[in-house]
């Protein structure tokens, strides 16, 4: 619930539309500016918003919002 | 029993490293359990830097930006500095209200203010939608070739340039393609005809093993030279290139640098060697420099094996800062003037207060030999052709002394080519020297500890370059060294000499420039006042005042403690102190009115200010409020007297001003109140506070 809130405000500011609305399920295809370098300069913004670094394996495999919030979601697990 | 919600406010309160996740975190805790209301209460009236931040975003969440915006311009650092991050917040705020040069101003701001990476991510869509309103003078055409993903640092130097008024056009060949497009003659590249020619490659390309038998070296050189020589064949292109920087990571450890023949050692000889074959047209950036002036690691391994960015995306913003200065100064664009305060950022202390001698400069007080490096620093700057210039409110002889008397001084009166010290204000003494100078208001750099001096001449004169600093010296010389607004690429003997040329058109008196819009940066300023009758919780700070205050001091009349407390609870007297606070910082008790009272006439005893605030207009709220209190008292006059010391020629015609008349005496004016004309009080509003009754609030 709070990781795609703060997910959701990030995207706002990122792709700066206030009327942005994210769901786990929503990937490039539904974000006209999402190309693969705004995927990787999400990437670096969701890091340091949340404190978090991601392996090479996980930065390949980020394809929609619901696999950002897993990855989040495994380190909020290893770290409880 | 502590609430929830206090637990959240005070988790921002005490997060003194990393406030902005702290913050980040309890948004995103109370949005979760739908705390909004209760944390929004919990943080009203918290002066605290934390809690004005988290308050601000949490009214963004609840009511929108635009009901978040007054919250955010309350959002600085504890010493008055802008912070990049609320800035950003209330730009996007103006430009949701249709504001977009605000918008511009407040982002170029924040981009003058060197904020991390992450700023730069989350600035970019917007700052591109306020282009237009950026006010670029010059287009510029940069190609941006190397042998990584350029597209990050392409960003980032688009904001760079915008922010600097210039409009950059970029050519980026596709991946991997740099060196064919230079030995193309009809490539893309000489087609876009770049006056640039960014040059980005990193120790990979070199092709060089662990260990470097001969030849490896010369070969990496002749590619890398090669390279330029297509580029200065093809292009009409200045080049501009990162020195390479040895691998992070090299298992023969400390041996890659002591080794003849080791990697580190290898490529640090190819630098020195391009350095010295370097032809006019490339221009070398030491990166090792840039390494380690900057806190985060030069490369990022993941950044690298995912997306091939080199180098790590959290130095990009030094990188491209160095990449723009070099652009600027190519194009005769770098700063040539540096005006300094003198107060509390050349030297500790206040002289007009202190004296020279009770200033901190130079040993043994620790602080005083920082003042004294960052003089060093400023005068080598002077040394290479950098121009100085001093704007203070002081009375031009105290300032003068120290240059001319203070032996740990290292600047002195001949190291400036104006000096502006006096009570007008600064940006009219800037838009002074520009003229006696014949220079751009562009050519300009203003450092001043003091918040309220820095917007105002922002406000005013947009062109100049104003750096937020908080006066700590050390602070004062990081702030220029990442400007680097002084950038120059090559040192030429007008350079060393410009100082001399300039001090003989310097320093014609001439009559104060009108001051613009100075009712707006006053408006802008929010300044509070609060006031109320000297009583046990005021009188220690009221003594210390009475006994220090030296410039903005009526009569200098001192108290001992023990004669201000006779004074504070005797009816005879009239006793009243003044605190004000703007939208930087809270200034605290800085003025006092003390004056007898007998039946017809009141006698003003003390009246005096802190010289921190002088021209915001307090000693007319004061003139209002002992004016209010004498007529209600059916006092018919006031009495005052101005007795001159050293010091205090700053209020020598205030009675006169505010309407006093000369009586018999030397020196000594009244004020009848049946005629009495008020003067103007527009900018200082008062705000409620615990007493009505005890404690005045109100404008007047």
């Amino acid at each position: 619930m709070s990781a795609i809130s703060q997910l959701n405000s990030l995207f706002q500011e990122v792709f700066d539309d206030p009327a942005l609305v994210v769901r786990p399920e929503t990937s490039p295809g539904d974000i006209a500016d999402w190309d693969s370098v705004a995927q990787v300069k999400l990437v670096l913004a969701i890091e340091e918003a949340f404190g978090a670094r991601f392996t090479t394996d996980e930065v390949t495999g980020l394809h929609c919002v619901g696999d950002f919030i897993a990855a989040l979601n495994r380190r909020k697990g290893a770290i409880a | 029993m502590i609430t929830a919600a206090e637990v959240i406010r005070a988790s921002v309160e005490n997060a003194v490293p990393d406030l902005r996740r702290a913050v980040q975190a309890a948004v995103a805790i109370t949005v979760e359990h739908g705390l909004e209301r209760e944390v929004l209460r919990a943080l009203e009236s918290r002066p605290n830097q934390g809690a004005r931040w988290l308050r601000a975003s949490l009214m963004e969440t609840v009511e929108g930006p635009k009901a978040a915006a007054p919250h955010w311009e309350g959002v600085v650092t504890l010493s008055g500095c802008e912070m990049p991050e609320a800035l950003l917040h209330r730009a996007r705020a103006s430009v949701r209200e249709g504001d977009r040069h605000r918008a511009a101003a407040l982002l170029r701001l924040a981009l003058q203010g060197a904020p991390d990476y992450d700023f730069f991510l989350r600035a970019e869509t917007l700052v591109r939608k306020c282009k237009p309103a950026f006010g670029c003078h010059r287009k510029i055409r940069i190609g941006l070739l190397g042998s990584s993903t350029t597209t990050l640092l392409r960003s980032v130097m688009e904001l760079l340039c915008l922010r600097d008024r210039l409009e950059p056009e970029f050519y980026e060949p596709p991946f991997g393609a740099y060196m064919q497009e230079l030995l193309r003659s009809d490539s893309e590249l000489s087609r876009f005809g770049p006056e640039f020619i960014v040059l980005l490659l990193n120790w990979r390309d070199l092709g060089l093993p662990d260990v470097c038998h001969n030849g490896l070296a010369a070969e990496a050189i002749s590619r890398v030279t090669e390279a330029w020589q297509a580029a200065i064949d093809r292009t009409s292109a200045q080049i501009i290139q990162l020195t390479f920087a040895p691998p992070p990571q090299d298992a023969y450890h400390a041996l890659s640098s002591v080794m003849n023949t080791g990697r580190a050692r290898t490529i640090r000889k190819i630098n020195e060697t391009l350095f010295e074959r370097a032809p006019a047209r490339v221009t070398l950036i030491d990166s090792e420099r840039i390494a380690a002036s900057d806190a985060g690691p030069w490369e990022d391994s993941i950044s690298w094996s995912s997306a091939k960015i080199y180098p790590a995306p959290r130095v990009l913003p030094s990188v491209a800062e160095h990449l723009v200065s070099c652009i600027r100064a190519e194009l005769g664009l770098s700063r040539k003037l540096l005006v300094l305060d003198l107060d509390n950022t050349l030297w500790g202390g206040v002289v007009g207060e202190d004296g020279p001698g009770g200033i901190r400069l130079g040993p043994p007080s620790a602080v005083g030999e920082r003042y004294q490096e960052f003089q060093r620093y400023i005068k080598t700057l002077g040394q290479r052709g950098v121009l100085l210039a001093v704007a203070s409110k002081n009375n031009p002889a105290d300032a003068a002394e120290v240059f001319r008397l203070h032996q740990d001084s290292v600047l002195r009166l001949e190291d400036f080519v104006s000096f502006k010290a006096n009570w007008f204000d600064k940006p009219g003494n800037i838009r002074q020297m520009a003229s006696e100078l014949r220079l751009g208001l562009d050519s300009f750099v203003f450092l001043d500890d003091n918040p309220a001096e820095r917007s105002a001449v922002r406000e005013e004169l947009p062109e100049v370059v104003v750096p937020e600093i908080s006066g700590e010296p050390s602070e004062s010389i990081a702030a220029l060294e990442r400007g680097l607004y002084f950038q120059a690429i090559r040192l030429t003997s007008e350079d060393v000499a410009r100082s001399a040329s300039y001090l003989i058109s310097a320093e014609q008196e001439a009559l104060r420039l009108s001051s613009g819009s100075l009712d707006q940066y006053l408006t802008d300023l929010c300044m509070q006042i609060e006031h109320g009758p000297v009583d046990a919780d005021s009188c220690v700070r009221v003594t210390q005042l009475i006994n220090k205050t030296n410039q903005f001091n009526l009569t200098t009349n001192r108290y001992s403690q023990e004669e201000v407390h006779r004074r504070m609870i005797s009816p005879d007297f009239w006793f009243r102190w003044y605190r004000l606070r703007d939208r930087f910082a809270d200034h605290g008790l800085i003025g006092i009115l003390l004056a007898e009272m007998a039946d017809r006439e009141w006698t003003v005893d003390t009246w005096l200010m802190s010289c921190r605030v002088i021209g915001r207009g307090v000693e007319a709220f004061m003139l209002r409020d002992i004016v209010k209190g004498a007529r209600r008292s059916g006092a018919e006059r006031l009495r005052a007297h101005y007795i001159p010391t050293a010091k205090n020629k700053l209020v020598e015609d205030l009675l006169p001003r505010f309407g006093f008349v000369a009586a018999g005496n030397v020196g000594e004016f009244v004020l009848e109140l049946a005629a009495a004309v008020l003067p103007e009080c527009r900018f200082l509003r008062g705000e409620v506070t615990q007493d009505e009754m005890q404690t005045g609030v109100g404008t007047l």
